[in-house]
């Protein structure tokens, strides 16, 4: 851990010098997706304009839905959005064998290189949206640093997210398309679990627990679920050991029929 | 070389790329559904600034197909060939830039159309019971807009793309677009829920071409800031791509002079 | 003492099949039919320590598919395979720490940062300690003439400057054994020259062990003490570079421009592939006609316009030796 730490360190370093090749470039994608992100909760905002909006769940609530995902996914997209971009383009290139290279496992190491800043621009909008709604909701400030601490599980989701990724991009095809299905995870994630069809809202708890990205936390700290619901947070680290061992499956099954 | 032997030519190289289309017919009802189900829960408590559940969902599959049916690259092919100095061999032969490109938007769009487009119409009438294939305001308008979009979204990407003349990455740009396609094109919500005065900025907007105008023509509840007779939407429209036209003419004409021809 | 040894190594792959036309493509995403490939059938050879061993062969003869197989990166389908005491595709991790690497099309370095901030990474990634790495560096770097190359971003790098760094990063961590995949593709000759230079300085300097796929028969004449063939996936010749000059002859194609009508020799010229009043292309064989004596028979009569020679492709040798075997 502490070596792979050190190799995340520099690779952070470098990744910072690449992308500050192109300072002009990093500014205004900055500025894109930091105004991108603003237009799902001015979306909210307008719905509440025009309607009754959702049952129990106030504007506050909502935007603090809102604010908790962007957070999750901006926090988790430094990381690891990279993971994406770096698998993609490695396969493409025919350079993926060369991180079997590496002397360290060969996850570990891609998630070495694959960390960027490029979407540090969403990470801020996160953070933005988090505090607006926290003054708005009116919960307590160590509600807050709970929910941020709970924002972990989404981490974990969304971590898995890229993993699957990856391996299908490896296995089956490679394309950035993919990134659109974590934008999907999201979306749904941004609405409270109630206005699916029960069965839709039983799978994002348990299979696809994109419920616990901000529906669960969410509603426990703002006292619209009991706190049993957290129990459901166990799915997430099933849904990340699941997609640790799909990854290893597929680069078994890469090692043996690839080249 | 005949523009429709190009287009032949793109469009074998394109089907090559069949299954980045067909991740569509995954990935565009869930985008569709989530709408169906937030608005569905919206109207339960009541009516929506005058929005049926059939109206807005048939405006969010609408909408959805209108960016398979314009969807650009462009401005990133332009980049590549900059970068890479490829440019040189469209310019070595009788040919532009221009028509290569566009000659390329019309396959690709072509297999959007028979492989993102029509399933996904069908399934919109399957599932959801809406249809796409029925307009209700004035069709001719409609088809109308539908050239303007495919032209405009085109010309605006070739515009975008000619940065790479001046600057060595265009994805900063074009990432500052996004958030003015998403509040002002009409694709996160319907531009007429916005307020008023940022519905008289939208208007203006070649923005609103991208959905708002042909999803809203075609579903015959055009109104946007006042306005609502179609056909000086359609006009304005004509406007907006003579508009970027002429920018990309002097664009282009300063670009000659820029480009060194040299790869990497 | 043997540092590899490979006991009848095969590796088979599934490939997708399809056929050509709409339909079929449309059909292949739905349903997909494969079919078996044997890359790698019964390959067996050993290496000694300090060797520098070429494999030739065309391509997609299956050099990549055994280098792979010998790197780690690709598990055998049958067959035994044992590296510096490892097995390298069970044992990757740490054996992958004793090995270099690199491929001549496939950039280690980082495009948009200095090949000097790309070799931190290799530092800490091997572990090797800072002052330690420093001196490795500077050594490395001195020998390849790169002192003032390394300081730049590496997208504004020729082929050849970044094939130097790329050694450098393949060479930091002091391998024993290193695989070079094509180390030479598309460089000039005086780039061609400075690696191999680099090569032998490290082989006798340190020792280092060398594995070396190549297409240029000059790499393999300059630079390895013993030349594998592989064909089809097979191994089809095992001895000295001199051995294979004996077999497959020493050959080299020729062709002449010439002012007035030209005549060729009578001895030494094995095969005449086209033939033109004031222009020749034939084969030549060096044992019994040397480039001098040709170029003097020829110019006897007519003026040399032009001259170009050049090696046979590796697929004439492997047929030449195919003849040999029957």
């Amino acid at each position: 851990m502490k070596h792979w730490l050190r190799i995340e360190a520099v690779c952070a370093s470098l990744a910072i010098r690449s992308r500050m090749a192109y300072r002009l470039d990093f500014s205004l994608s900055f500025i894109g997706m930091f105004l991108a992100h603003l237009a799902l909760p001015i979306y909210i905002v307008l719905l509440y304009g025009v309607s009754a909006g959702f049952g129990e769940w106030s504007i506050g609530d909502m935007l603090l839905l809102t604010g908790t995902i962007q957070l999750a996914r901006g926090a988790t997209s430094m990381i690891m959005s990279g993971l994406i971009w770096h698998t993609n383009e490695r396969v493409q290139q025919g350079t993926f064998d060369l991180l079997l290279l590496a002397p360290v496992n060969a996850l570990g190491h891609l998630l070495n290189r694959s960390i960027d800043f490029e979407d540090s621009g969403l990470f801020l909008s996160g953070m933005l949206v988090f505090i607006i709604a926290v003054v708005i909701s009116g919960i307590t400030w160590w509600q807050a640093l709970l929910l941020a601490l709970l924002a972990s599980f989404a981490i974990m989701f969304f971590a898995s997210l890229y993993i699957l990724f990856a391996a299908i991009t490896v296995r089956y095809i490679s394309t950035l398309r993919l990134f659109e299905f974590q934008d999907i995870a999201a979306q749904y994630a941004q609405f409270p679990l109630h206005i699916y069809p029960s069965l839709l809202a039983t799978l994002f708890i348990t299979l696809i627990p994109l419920a616990v990205v901000g529906y669960i936390p969410v509603g426990v700290v703002t006292g619209h679920l009991p706190m049993i619901m957290l129990g459901s947070l166990i799915f997430p680290v099933l849904f990340l050991g699941f997609s640790v061992w799909y990854w290893h499956n597929t680069l078994t099954h890469y090692t043996s029929a690839g080249g | 070389m005949a523009f429709s032997s190009l287009v032949r030519l793109h469009f074998q190289h394109v089907i090559t790329y069949r299954a980045h289309f067909l991740l569509s017919l995954l990935s565009g009802p869930l985008y569709f559904s989530v709408q169906y189900f937030v608005w569905s829960a919206l109207l339960a408590g009541g009516a929506v600034a005058g929005f049926e559940l059939q109206t807005i969902v048939t405006y969010f599959v609408l909408a959805m197909l209108l960016q398979y049916w314009h969807f650009d690259y462009s401005d990133y092919d332009v980049q590549r060939f900059v970068r890479e100095g490829t440019l040189n061999g469209i310019i070595l032969r009788p040919l532009t830039l221009h028509t290569w490109l566009f000659s390329k938007k019309i396959a690709s769009r072509g297999l959007a159309v028979l492989l993102e487009v029509l399933p996904l119409s069908l399934f919109a009438m399957a599932i959801f019971g809406v249809s796409v294939l029925t307009p209700h305001g004035d069709l001719a308008a409609f088809a109308a807009l539908l050239v303007i979009v495919f032209i405009l979204r085109f010309a605006l990407a070739m515009l975008i793309g000619h940065a790479a003349f001046w600057m060595t990455n265009i994805h900063g740009l074009r990432m500052l677009m996004i958030p003015i396609f998403l509040f002002m094109a009409g694709s996160l919500f319907p531009l007429n829920i916005l307020p008023l005065w940022a519905q008289h900025i939208a208007f203006w907007m070649p923005t609103q071409f991208f959905v708002y105008a042909p999803a809203s023509v075609f579903l015959g509840n055009y109104a946007l800031a006042g306005h609502t007779d179609v056909w000086s939407v359609v006009l304005l429209g004509i406007g907006w791509v003579v508009v970027i036209y002429l920018l990309l003419w002097l664009v282009q004409r300063r670009a000659q002079y820029k480009y060194e021809g040299v790869g990497q | 003492m043997d540092i590899i040894t490979i006991t009848d190594l095969s590796k088979t792959f599934k490939v997708p099949k399809r056929k050509e036309g709409l339909k079929s493509a449309i059909q292949s995403v739905f349903r997909r039919q494969y079919e078996t490939k044997h890359a790698v059938k019964n390959v067996t050879f050993r290496v000694r320590s300090g060797e520098i061993v070429g494999l030739l062969g065309p391509n997609g003869a299956g050099k990549s598919t055994i280098i792979k197989a010998l790197t780690g990166i690709l598990s055998p389908t049958s067959g035994e395979i044992r590296v510096l005491g490892f097995e390298p595709f069970s044992q990757r991790k740490d054996y992958v720490r004793h090995i270099g690497a690199l491929f001549g099309q496939k950039s280690q370095l980082w495009w948009d940062i200095p090949p000097a901030d790309s070799f931190t990474l290799s530092q800490h990634l091997y572990e090797i300690p800072k002052q330690e790495f420093e001196r490795r560096k500077n050594d490395l770097v001195e020998k390849l003439g790169i002192q003032d190359i390394i300081h730049k971003p590496a997208r504004n790098l020729s082929l050849g400057e970044r094939m130097k760094c790329e050694f450098v990063m393949a060479l930091l961590h002091r391998p024993k054994l290193v695989f070079l995949d094509e180390p030479t593709i598309g460089l000039d000759v005086f780039a061609k020259q400075a690696i191999r230079e680099f090569i032998t300085y490290t082989n006798k300097e340190y020792g280092t062990t060398y594995i070396l796929t190549t297409h240029d028969m000059d790499d393999i004449e300059h630079l390895a003490h013993r030349v594998i063939v592989i064909s089809g996936g097979e191994k089809v010749f095992d001895d000295s570079f001199a051995a294979l000059r004996k077999i497959a002859g020493v050959t080299k194609h020729v062709r002449v421009v010439t002012q007035k009508k030209v005549v060729l020799p009578k001895k030494g010229v094995r095969g005449v592939m086209h033939i033109s009043p004031y222009e020749a292309q034939f084969v030549l064989d060096r044992e019994i006609l040397g480039i001098r004596d040709l170029v003097k028979a020829i110019a006897q009569k007519t003026e040399i316009i032009d001259l170009t020679i050049t090696d046979p492709p590796v697929e004439t040798i492997i047929a030449q030796l195919y003849q040999a075997k029957a």
